[in-house]
């Protein structure tokens, strides 16, 4: 399954909307999608993967990739609404509370 | 070749532009004759000898004196002579031809045919072919999926003037070259990524005191051989280092960094006796040196003395352990950030003493993730088919449980060791539990049975056991302590 992505502007906040699978074959788009984010004026990406039924490791790390990028250019990163077996994987692989902004 | 006015020309010269338009039939003869030539060399010959003969059906077609195949190179940067006619120099010399530049540079920037009528000193960047004389050239682009790969071009030593034909027919040779070419990039880039896959995971694993261990690896289905890594090791200090990983992404690439991270381990864990500190360290390392990679791992030392294990986990799944004759359970290791995630990722040493006769289960992904069902009722499954057996036997239940299930995608490494206890006449010592408090931040798995402490003395029965080894003396422990107090 493919991976689509739209993007809500909502008060500095930009929401990247993914809903698919983030693997290996969708993680490009998503890479340019944040890179893309990072580097507008907003103070905050926020990715909803509420949509996103599927996550291997190379989606893990570009969403990674995401909050490194995010960093460097200053803006908050936050994953938010994973669920069922993306919430697992990110829990198992010790990510979330990185990438949901929640402190460890 | 057959007679007819197209070849009977023995100067060569123009008698191809003579056909062009004129003699279409005979257009025809030559492409067929090309593709019956190539694909017939396709199955019978290796690919050097398919592109040699390829160059040299070519320049007899065009009547060249000279043709090359270039190929740009891993980094995109420039053209790397690959199969010459006329030419062999450039391959000794090791010409490199910048993108952009010369004649093979430009048609593979704007991967568009390109003709030189005169060629001179500022059109080409070959000494090599400058020094043969050639006067007139003709290049076209070879594709595969959409990127330029590499260019074909042709020369001839009297002036030329190149056809929409010569084009037509030199861009069929690129084509073929083309697929042939990949074709041997991409199985040497598999022979290379199974070689060193197989190098770097030996299916036996060094003999340790104490210890039975066997390990699996298996490629995957849809990715072929990956960077799921395992090892096994004993450490001068009397303990061994047990480790297994999983580099994000597939094929040579994802091998390579595992390769590296998998000996920079075994590095960092000759100086550390902490897994976080060496989990710390590798991390590290990764950051700084594979930018852009992401593993997990699991790292864990046990004591062959006592049975005192101790564990990181970088995101990776966790470990099962089972004691003789009892269900098996996941061992919690609580999961710091994967290695190469984010800089200064802190870092926990969870610790834990198993029984003798006690297994340890370690897996990577492949092995339970399967789309769309959920990692822990994968693992409550894998745990239902698994019971605390020989290491061997034990992988083999694990592959069979996970393939009977799907044909797996990702690639598969799993590794099973069982303790067989401490040696003979040697104290389990009291103090087992310390491990447990190695780390500032470590967390004891399942809690140690308080009637544990007082369980001293040898296994009465350990055929396996061979006495103190690895250059270790009797008094493992001690010796282990020391260095601890060293490293901390």
């Amino acid at each position: 399954m493919a991976l689509s992505l739209s993007r809500i502007d909502d008060g500095g906040i930009r929401v990247i909307c993914a809903v698919g699978d983030l693997d290996l074959s969708t993680t490009a788009a998503f890479e340019e999608e944040i890179a893309a984010a990072v580097a507008t004026d907003v103070s905050a990406v926020v990715v909803d993967m509420s949509g996103v039924s599927f996550l291997d490791s190379a989606g893990i790390n570009a969403l990674l990739k995401g909050r490194r990028a995010a960093d460097e250019n200053g803006r908050v990163f936050r994953v938010e609404k994973p669920s069922g077996l993306v919430r697992e994987v990110l829990l198992m692989t010790g990510v979330w509370p990185l990438l949901s902004g929640t402190p460890s | 070749m057959t007679g007819g006015p197209v070849t009977d020309d023995p100067s060569g010269a123009g008698r191809y532009r003579s056909v062009d338009g004129g003699r279409p039939t005979a257009v025809a003869e030559k492409l067929r004759r090309l593709q019956a030539v190539t694909d017939a060399a396709l199955s019978q010959l290796g690919v050097e000898d398919l592109l040699d003969e390829l160059l040299g059906r070519t320049m007899d077609l065009l009547t060249a004196d000279i043709a090359a195949i270039l190929l740009v190179d891993a980094h995109g940067q420039e053209l790397v002579p690959t199969a010459t006619r006329g030419l062999d120099e450039e391959i000794r010399l090791g010409i490199r031809v910048p993108m952009g530049q010369g004649l093979a540079g430009r048609v593979a920037e704007q991967g568009q045919p390109l003709v030189i009528e005169h060629v001179d000193a500022m059109s080409v960047v070959s000494p090599v072919l400058l020094s043969t004389g050639v006067r007139s050239m003709l290049g076209v682009p070879m594709f595969h999926g959409g990127q330029v790969i590499g260019v074909l071009h042709v020369g001839t030593r009297t002036p030329r003037r190149f056809t929409t034909d010569d084009v037509e027919l030199l861009q069929l040779a690129a084509d073929r070259a083309s697929l042939a070419t990949q074709a041997r990039l991409s199985r040497l880039d598999r022979a290379t990524t199974v070689a060193l896959q197989r190098s770097l995971l030996p299916s036996r694993l060094p003999a340790v005191s104490g210890i039975e261990v066997a390990a699996r690896y298996l490629p995957g289905d849809q990715v072929g051989v990956g960077g799921d890594w395992y090892d096994l090791f004993p450490l001068p200090s009397g303990l061994v280092g047990i480790a297994i990983g999983d580099v994000a992404g597939n094929g040579l690439h994802a091998a390579v960094v595992m390769g590296r991270i998998r000996s920079a381990l075994r590095a960092y864990a000759l100086e550390f006796d902490d897994p976080a500190d060496v989990l710390t360290r590798l991390d590290r390392k990764v950051q700084l040196f594979e930018p852009g990679a992401m593993a997990t791992a699991l790292y864990a030392v046990l004591d062959p003395d006592t049975g005192a294990l101790t564990a990181s986990s970088a995101g990776h799944l966790p470990p099962v352990t089972a004691r003789p004759d009892e269900q098996p359970q996941v061992l919690t290791v609580p999961p710091n950030l994967p290695l190469g995630a984010y800089p200064n990722a802190p870092r926990t040493t969870t610790g834990t003493v198993l029984d003798p006769g006690s297994c340890l289960f370690f897996y990577t992904d492949g092995l339970i993730e399967r789309r769309g069902r959920s990692l822990t009722s994968s693992v409550d499954s894998l745990i239902e088919a698994l019971t605390c057996a020989p290491p061997d036997a034990l992988c083999t239940t694990a592959m069979a449980h996970a393939l009977s299930d799907q044909p797996t995608a990702d690639d598969i490494a799993v590794l099973a060791l069982r303790w067989l206890g401490p040696p003979p006449g040697a104290a389990t010592p009291a103090a087992a539990p310390e491990a447990v408090g190695a780390s500032a931040q470590a967390t004891p798995v399942r809690p140690v049975p308080a009637g544990r402490q007082g369980q001293t003395g040898p296994e009465p029965t350990r055929p396996g056991y061979r006495g103190t080894g690895s250059g270790r003396g009797s008094d493992g422990t001690s010796r282990r302590r020391a260095s601890r107090h060293v490293v901390a």
